[in-house]
């Protein structure tokens, strides 16, 4: 990752307030806010904080009230809902912090599934699935329904999913807030070596301290306001946690190993 | 994401919900059904009314009278040597101007005469029907027995076989109560070409020979003798210069020879090549100014009766498959709600608004669809069921002909699976839209 990359996401004077009744609530007051290509950045916050409107906003699944949010310098908030369905097909990867898996479907068809509304072929739509699955350290269950596997599982499934169809930007909303402390780390990893498989960047939203330690960027939200924004240098990350680690989990020879077995 | 992949998801959904999905498919069954075989009642009823129809004669056929009311009245009243001025001619000239129609085969003419049979001691009245019998041959009359007659032969005649059955004995004590039938094919009988009652001597006639007997089918040449018109003109002729006296008849040789000519025939019959140009001859021949009937007109009628009572049946039908409808649409509004999440996800993973309005137009379609091709086979059941049954019941009362009740052709099959796929769609265009319109946000909070 080069730290003066270009900028994906720009976020500028944004704001949203909701009307419940009479009252309004703002969410956001004023968020300004560049995120780097290969960026792990993370925003941190308590709930109530505004941290998951901002994902949202970000996403496209929500409009501000006012500001402008670019993404590879196309303002998200003027597209229409056809536009940002094709836009987020594209560009956006996501996952959920209750996975969301289909649950009709097997761990490969639930992978597949943003390939299907690409357009792509069976075949090959399975074979990337695979590769994917084999990455997030699921080679052994890709014909397992979601309810046939743990929590863990399933959100590596769902990270696969969210990786599959190689995005620019992957949002993540509290991906680890139904997972135990092992599990957590175990999924920051997986998400972690995905992304800068690829350089990838990734948005996390979470209001885990221990899930802030893998980003190379932690943007502290309250009351709708960034209240500081910390930068680690490049390899900080890797050094601190996840080399350390590295033996217990998957190694990057395993997913390098497994990438190129796929291709 | 293309139609296969679609297809593939949303039967897969379908499937994934099998009881309610039979029981939507149920309504659906059962609304196609109801309207097919209404519908093939109505059908069946137009079919066996045809071939009802056919025993009366031919469909393809046209009668066709003077307007001016019948060459009775001006014989009879001896001053009809003016006709009225605009009165059309129903001659040679009109036949030939007849068979100039597109699509009229040939026209006949022929003129009735009154006469009276004897044979022996018996005697009848008859209608003695003088025809062009080149052409009369063509018109594919049912024969019991013999041939039809030719103009070579001695007054060769083909006789109705009602003909046979009037016979009397005028020296009876109660002549009209004691009918007795005379086989006519094999008896010496003798034509008086006269209605006068002749009482003791009468005059002397001509003798017939009848080359054959008409079907007891066919009804439309039951009551009449058939004799070449030139060969009748002659004999009758004849007759009359024999009975001068007989003023019964005056009033016939004293038309003129002109009249004679606008009135040598007092009916035509116009053969058309096929049933549908019937009612468009028969229009053009009546704004010549004749007076034009045909069976297509009791068709016509039968049709419009039998359209409106299909109408009537296929709109109690169409309640139940409306009831259907409206349970397709149900059925994809709770599935909207139970797959919301589902549908917000693959929002949010990449379905485009047109995947998701096409998978619930889709899985609409598939139970529209799969209700009409169960409803079409159940149809098919009850239809077979029904024709049996009451056939059965009919049996013996045959005058009806075939028990066609109930008629399902092949189009009214691909019909009502058109008609049901297309109800699905109609039924799944709103929870369609509404999927679409589903925030994908709020789908995917719902925990």
């Amino acid at each position: 990752m080069t730290k003066h990359s270009e900028v994906v996401i720009s976020v500028k004077g944004l704001r949203k307030v909701y009307r419940i009744g009479n009252e309004k609530v703002v969410a956001l007051r004023q968020i300004d806010l560049d995120i780097h290509r290969g960026e792990i950045c993370c925003i941190l916050g308590t709930s109530g904080s505004g941290k998951s409107t901002l994902l949202n906003m970000m996403a496209g699944l929500e409009k501000p009230s006012k500001g402008t949010i670019l993404i590879k310098s196309e303002a998200i908030e003027k597209m229409s809902e056809k536009q940002l369905a094709k836009f987020r097909q594209r560009n956006i990867g996501f996952i959920f912090q209750s996975y969301n898996l289909l649950s009709a479907l097997t761990a490969i068809e639930n992978v597949a599934m943003p390939l299907i509304f690409r357009g792509m072929p069976k075949a090959l739509r399975e074979k990337r699935a695979k590769k994917y699955l084999k990455m997030v350290g699921l080679g052994d269950r890709y014909h397992h329904k979601p309810t046939q596997m743990s929590g863990g599982q399933q959100q590596r499934v769902g990270i696969a999913r969210a990786f599959v169809g190689t995005p620019e930007i992957v949002f993540a909303d509290e991906p680890t807030g139904n997972l135990d402390t092992k599990t957590s780390i175990e999924v920051m990893h997986i998400m972690w070596r995905m992304a800068r498989e690829k350089d990838q960047t990734i948005v996390i939203v979470t209001h885990d301290p221990e899930v802030a330690l893998y980003a190379d960027k932690v943007v502290n939200i309250r009351d709708g306001d960034i209240q500081s924004v910390e930068e680690r240098p490049e390899d900080d990350v890797y050094e601190k946690f996840i080399k350390p680690y590295e033996e217990s989990f998957i190694t990057a020879d395993d997913i390098t190993e497994a990438a190129s077995a796929a291709l | 994401m293309n139609s296969l992949e679609l297809a593939l998801m949303g039967i897969k959904n379908l499937l994934r919900r099998k009881a309610r999905t039979i029981l939507t498919v149920l309504g659906v069954i059962i609304g196609t059904a109801s309207i097919v075989v209404m519908v093939s009642l109505g059908l069946g009823m137009n079919k066996a009314f045809e071939q009802q129809l056919e025993e009366y004669g031919s469909l393809t056929m046209i009668e066709v009278y003077n307007n001016r009311g019948g060459y009775m009245v001006m014989s009879d009243s001896g001053e009809s040597s003016s006709v009225p001025e605009g009165e059309v001619a129903f001659n040679d000239e009109t036949i030939s101007t007849f068979e100039n129609i597109e699509h009229v085969e040939f026209a006949l003419g022929m003129k009735r005469f009154d006469g009276t049979l004897y044979a022996g001691k018996l005697q009848s009245w008859a209608g003695i029907m003088a025809v062009d019998l080149e052409k009369f041959k063509k018109l594919d009359i049912d024969l019991s027995e013999g041939t039809m007659p030719s103009a070579d032969g001695v007054n060769e005649v083909l006789m109705g076989f009602r003909v046979s059955e009037d016979f009397y004995d005028p020296n009876s004590r109660n002549p009209y109560s004691n009918q007795s039938s005379v086989d006519v094919m094999n008896t010496k009988l003798e034509v008086v070409p006269s209605s006068s009652y002749y009482d003791g001597k009468r005059p002397r006639g001509f003798v017939i020979t009848p080359t054959g007997l008409t079907s007891e089918e066919d009804w439309d040449y039951a009551w009449d003798i058939f004799i070449d018109y030139d060969v009748f003109t002659k004999l009758k002729a004849d007759f009359d210069r024999r009975n001068k006296n007989n003023d019964d008849d005056n009033g016939g040789r004293k038309r003129s020879r002109s009249n004679e000519d606008q009135d040598k025939y007092d009916q035509m019959k116009i053969s058309v090549d096929d049933v549908k140009y019937v009612q468009e001859v028969q229009e053009q021949v009546k704004e010549m100014g004749y007076e034009a009937y045909s069976l297509t007109d009791a068709l016509e009628n039968m049709k419009q009766t039998s359209g409106l009572i299909q109408a009537v049946l296929g709109g109690i039908g169409a309640v139940s498959l409306f009831v259907a409808a409206i349970g397709i649409t149900n059925t994809m509004v709770m599935s909207i709600y139970e797959r919301t999440k589902e549908i917000g996800v693959m929002k949010v993973i990449g379905a485009e608004l047109k995947d998701i309005k096409r998978l619930f137009l889709f899985e609409a379609a598939m139970i529209g669809f799969f209700g009409g091709v169960f409803g079409v086979v159940i149809s098919y059941g009850i239809s077979f069921l029904i024709n049996s049954v009451l056939s059965g019941m009919s049996e013996g009362g045959g005058y009806y002909g075939v028990g066609f009740l109930s008629d399902i052709p092949y189009w009214l099959a691909l019909l009502g699976i058109a008609f049901s796929t297309f109800i699905g769609l109609a039924a799944g265009y709103y929870p369609a839209v509404r999927a679409t319109r589903l925030s994908a946000l709020e789908a995917i909070r719902t925990e």
